[in-house]
């Protein structure tokens, strides 16, 4: 599904280039659940960044199934994206202004799906990730944990075929970081392939290879046994 | 601690250059409008301050009654018959002089000239302190005295020492320089009349006049030419002056005569000067005050606005100093002084525009207009406290209100409130904007419409040659009619008593029946010849034109019957319903001294309604006949393919044949414009306040399109990672700015329509109707307002999501 060659992400500040990622190399299957860990600093962010379109490479090459995509313009990834691509942030980059339901419908509104379709969408995704009684709450009046759900819940409701979670229990307590990875594993189990940057050895568990960067550079990758 | 404030609010301004920029351009440029619109009108009110006595200087102006016909409410000038009646009334009034303005000849060394000179009782040089560089305050108690200017003895004789020397008026009477005068100033009432020769350049005794027109010692009650004034002793004022002026007025005034003017009114000297522009029923002072104002408003109301957007960018920065220990108080104090700064600097601005704009002014528009500080300096100060304060209250207040820890956290809960209050700033300062550009629509397209029912007389072909009623060339007047029409370029001529757009007619009151005074009104009578109506292209709609064959068309004294061309308005007036069914019909006039009751005007023929007496007022019924005792312009109908060839072959032939008065001639344009300019001006002006209004509000808007992209940038990051494209960011951005501009137009439009209502009252014939245009103002702020939101949002919109979200 996806395949990086030599990639590589420097950026170039007023006196220093600063490399993100140096040749990266890296291949995924459709459904497969990778986990990303490595140092602060270590080019985890640009290389999810990279993965989901939001940033574009210096050099190398990306293929997005089977299509080459690095010199893909601003509007042709915006599509793609849509199409694909789900995603879960640390900080859960909910719209304030917004409501539970509203945050979630977002995802859809950009599908040209009709209204109604969308509505049951929205409610099934909240039901499954148990955030249906706060359907008309603000983001501000939830708990982190719950924010996370909406987050979740956002990020699957277009049903894409690949997650993107950037330290998605970063803000959470162990509790309801639990909660997520469960429900990632979920997820994964349905045939969504996942790809999480994490601190955590423990949630890294949850993922079947685990690959580990180290100054922008892929110093070992690993199958795990899944728990 | 002040000093730290203004260092920070300095280095803010550096730091965000553009609002900076934005901030301080707009309050600058509406500080400077409003600064000047006070300067001017200061200096339209405050007149004639060159004269020790003028707080005790008054004039009598005639208030004229609605039955006169007359476009206008008040006149500087009243009956030269009242100057004496009220000298011998009040024997304690310290002066009384009239003063009439004529253009007459002036003969110096075989040299002709026509200027405009003031005839002038003698007390007019005791109420008048001139400076004078030869003679004295009694020049003018010789009856042949004449005062000169410095600039007209200049002009005359390259000098000034001519005292003594001879000047023959109106190549009859001698008149002797008995004083040369310095000039006076460009702000005294004296010199700022509209019209051209008007500025002071020769005063002459009111004896003179007697002896060179039909003007007498005593005056003549219908005569409305003499501006009066009045020196009134320490110990009265106004009031008494203006019971004395009634008693008068009731006392001496006939009952016709009360018909034209119904009332004198005592006003003082120094705002002599604006009675032209009261005159013109439309009140353009107030109205440039207004704008000023609004200007000024729509400035503080977007520097408020930009201000408290801003503020909430450095809500941390407020966190911070309250987590220091920082009082509301001094926060509050922090961010006013800040404010201040600001206004300060854009008012230092606004003053050094000032500087460049009033030389620019004066020469433009012949005034003098003079920077005083002393007199602007409290205002500016006044103002500058006023916008900084008022105008940082509300951002220092929004922003100093906040917990510290919400502050930290950056938290902008409460800007709910806060997006409301510059939701109705922006819906404010856009209600103005509409207004003021669909009144400069309004005011252009009614100039449009003036042009338009202009247009039925040939004004650039057609050249008008004046004083042809003096008895020298009356003799001449058929030889040179004959001999013009030989020239090359000249297609027709014509001679009359009044000439489109200049003369206002001879009134006279008619009725249906004979002696029916109860039926009278007034129509107006212009003598022609029997070319004049086929050479205006007046279209003759029944009956038949003047014949010269027959001798009943032209005008007899000792014949009652009279035959007459009239109008539409007319026959209307008469109750007859068609122009066939007039012909033939006899109306009467009333009070006429040869046939009291038989005097009777038989129409022969009806013209369509045209605006002859100029497109200000409502076409009065009106009457020709042919009377050549009356005519005084010749008009020269051009062709105008030659009309550089026409013109020069009138002036030769005037020449050779009338060589001792020089022609005087006009374009038929000319007259127009007299009145037209006026109405330019207005739209000038409007024009230029509008358009920095709209600009304001434009560039207001642009800051706070900037302003709420940059608080949205995470939120766009968001929806364009959810999959919003580049038209589905911009037009988010777009309409949540499009709301207050569209709450604008409810304030906006019924403003405008009322406004403009009350500006069209104004003509006789006005565009028909008013909401097009104010709907097109409405259209063309929403699409400007769109278009500038849509350009930010646009650049704002293409950044890559990462950059977006990464952002805070």
């Amino acid at each position: 599904m996806i395949k990086l060659q030599q990639l590589c992400k420097s950026y170039r500040g007023d006196e220093i280039e600063t490399i993100a990622l140096n040749q990266v190399d890296l291949e995924m299957e459709e459904g497969e659940f990778v986990a990303i860990m490595g140092p602060s600093g270590c080019g985890k962010s640009t290389l999810l960044n990279i993965l989901g379109m939001l940033d574009q490479p210096t050099s190398g090459q990306y293929f997005f199934n089977g299509e080459e995509i690095s010199g893909y313009s601003e509007s042709q990834l915006g599509q793609l994206r849509k199409e694909n691509i789900g995603f879960i942030f640390q900080n859960f980059n909910l719209i304030d202004e917004l409501s539970v339901r509203e945050n979630i419908e977002l995802a859809l509104q950009y599908h040209n799906i009709p209204g109604k379709q969308r509505r049951k969408q929205v409610a099934e995704v909240m039901d499954r990730v148990g955030i249906a009684h706060r359907a008309d709450h603000r983001p501000g009046q939830l708990s982190g944990g719950q924010q996370q759900r909406v987050a979740v819940a956002r990020a699957v409701v277009a049903k894409p075929s690949l997650i993107l979670a950037d330290e998605p229990t970063g803000n959470l307590d162990s509790n309801h970081g639990q909660e997520v990875m469960k429900m990632l594993q979920a997820l994964n189990r349905e045939g969504t392939g996942i790809i999480m940057v994490t601190h955590s050895s423990a949630h890294a568990d949850y993922a079947r290879r685990c690959i580990n960067l180290f100054d922008g550079q892929i110093l070992a990758e690993n199958l795990r046994a899944v728990s | 601690m002040i000093f730290s404030y203004i260092t920070i609010a300095v280095r803010n301004l550096l730091k965000n250059k553009l609002f900076a920029l934005i901030n301080i351009v707009g309050l600058t440029l509406g500080l400077l409008i409003f600064m000047f619109s006070v300067l001017l009108t200061a200096y339209e009110e405050n007149h004639d301050h060159m004269f020790d006595k003028r707080e005790r200087i008054y004039t009598l102006a005639s208030k004229f009654a609605p039955t006169s016909g007359e476009s206008i409410g008040l006149y500087p000038d009243s009956s030269t018959a009242y100057g004496p009646l009220i000298r011998n009334r009040l024997p304690e009034l310290e002066a009384v002089a009239r003063a009439v303005h004529r253009i007459k000849q002036f003969t110096v060394e075989n040299e002709n000239y026509y200027l405009g000179a003031r005839f002038v009782d003698t007390d007019f040089t005791r109420i008048f302190n001139f400076q004078y560089i030869h003679g004295d305050e009694t020049a003018l108690d010789r009856p042949d005295g004449l005062i000169v200017t410095r600039s007209t003895a200049e002009m005359l004789f390259g000098r000034v020492d001519v005292l003594g020397r001879q000047i023959k008026v109106e190549q009859s009477l001698p008149l002797q320089i008995s004083a040369v005068i310095e000039d006076v100033a460009a702000d005294s009432h004296l010199n700022s009349d509209l019209r051209p020769k008007y500025a002071l350049s020769l005063i002459a005794t009111y004896r003179a006049l007697t002896q060179i027109s039909k003007f007498t010692e005593e005056g003549e009650m219908g005569n409305n030419s003499a501006a009066i004034y009045v020196l009134l002793p320490e110990n009265r004022d106004a009031n008494w002056l203006q019971q004395e002026a009634d008693a008068m007025f009731d006392a001496h005034t006939p009952d016709e005569a009360r018909e034209y003017t119904e009332a004198l009114r005592v006003r003082p000297l120094i705002i002599a000067n604006t009675m032209v522009w009261d005159a013109m029923g439309f009140p353009v002072l107030i109205a440039a005050q207004v704008l000023g104002l609004m200007v000024l408003i729509i400035a503080a109301l977007n520097y408020t606005n930009l201000a408290a957007a801003q503020s909430l960018g450095r809500i941390r920065e407020v966190g911070l100093r309250k987590a220091l220990g920082a009082s509301r108080r001094q926060l509050l104090q922090q961010f006013l002084i800040e404010s201040l700064t600001i206004a300060s600097f854009a008012m230092l601005l606004a003053l050094a525009a000032i500087e460049w704009l009033v030389p620019l002014y004066n020469s433009g528009m012949g005034k003098a207009v003079e920077l005083s500080y002393g007199r602007i300096l409290p205002y500016a100060i006044g103002v500058t406290l006023l916008v900084g304060l008022g105008a940082g209250a509300y951002p220092a207040y929004q922003i100093s209100r906040h917990h510290p820890i919400d502050c930290l956290r950056g938290s902008t809960d409460g800007a709910g409130g806060t997006q409301w209050f510059r939701n109705v700033l922006i819906a404010a300062q856009f209600s103005l904007s509409i207004f003021m550009l669909a009144m400069v629509m309004v005011v252009y397209f009614q100039n449009l419409k003036m042009q338009d029912l202009s247009a039925s007389f040939n004004k650039n072909d057609t050249l008008v040659l004046e004083r042809l009623d003096i008895d020298e060339i009356v003799s001449k007047r058929e030889a040179l009619k004959q001999q013009l029409l030989n020239q090359d370029g000249v297609a027709a001529v014509s001679l009359s008593s009044a000439v489109p757009f200049h003369s206002a007619g001879h009134y006279r009151d008619v009725s249906k029946q004979a002696g029916d005074e109860a039926g009278r009104f007034d129509v107006a009578f212009v003598s022609v010849d029997y070319d004049y109506l086929q050479n205006y292209r007046q279209r003759l709609i029944a009956g038949r034109s003047f014949e010269e064959q027959r001798s009943q068309d032209i005008f007899d004294d000792d014949r009652a019957t009279v035959n007459v061309i009239v109008n539409e308005r007319l026959i209307k007036k008469l109750g007859i319903s068609s122009a066939e069914a007039a012909i033939g019909v006899t109306f009467y006039k009333i009070f006429d001294e040869k046939f009291p009751s038989e005097r009777q005007y038989q129409i022969i023929g009806v013209v369509a309604d045209s605006y002859f007496f100029g497109v200000h007022q409502a076409i009065p019924p009106t009457g020709f006949m042919v009377r050549p005792q009356s005519y005084k312009y010749l008009s020269v109908h051009l062709i105008a393919e030659q009309r550089q060839q026409g013109v020069l072959n009138t002036e030769q032939t005037w020449k050779t044949l009338i060589p001792n008065y020089p022609i005087q001639s006009k374009f038929l344009d000319y007259y127009f414009r007299l009145f037209y300019r006026i109405a330019e001006g207005i739209n000038a002006v409007i024009t230029g306040f509008a358009g920095v209004a709209l600009m304001l509000s434009l560039i207001g808007l642009f800051g706070l399109a900037a302003f709420m992209a940059r608080r949205r940038t995470r939120e766009i990051g968001i929806r364009k990672v959810l999959g919003a494209n580049l038209g589905q960011v911009i037009g988010l951005l777009v309409w949540q700015i499009s709301q207050p501009v569209l709450w604008s137009v409810l304030l906006a439009v019924p403003l405008s329509y009322l406004a403009a209502g009350l500006y069209i009252d104004f003509f006789p014939e006005s565009i028909s109707s008013i909401l097009p245009f104010v709907m097109i103002a409405v259209g063309v702020a929403i699409l400007m307002a769109w278009s500038i939101v849509s350009i930010h949002a646009w650049r704002v919109a293409r950044q890559r999501p990462v950059q977006s979200l990464r952002y805070e």
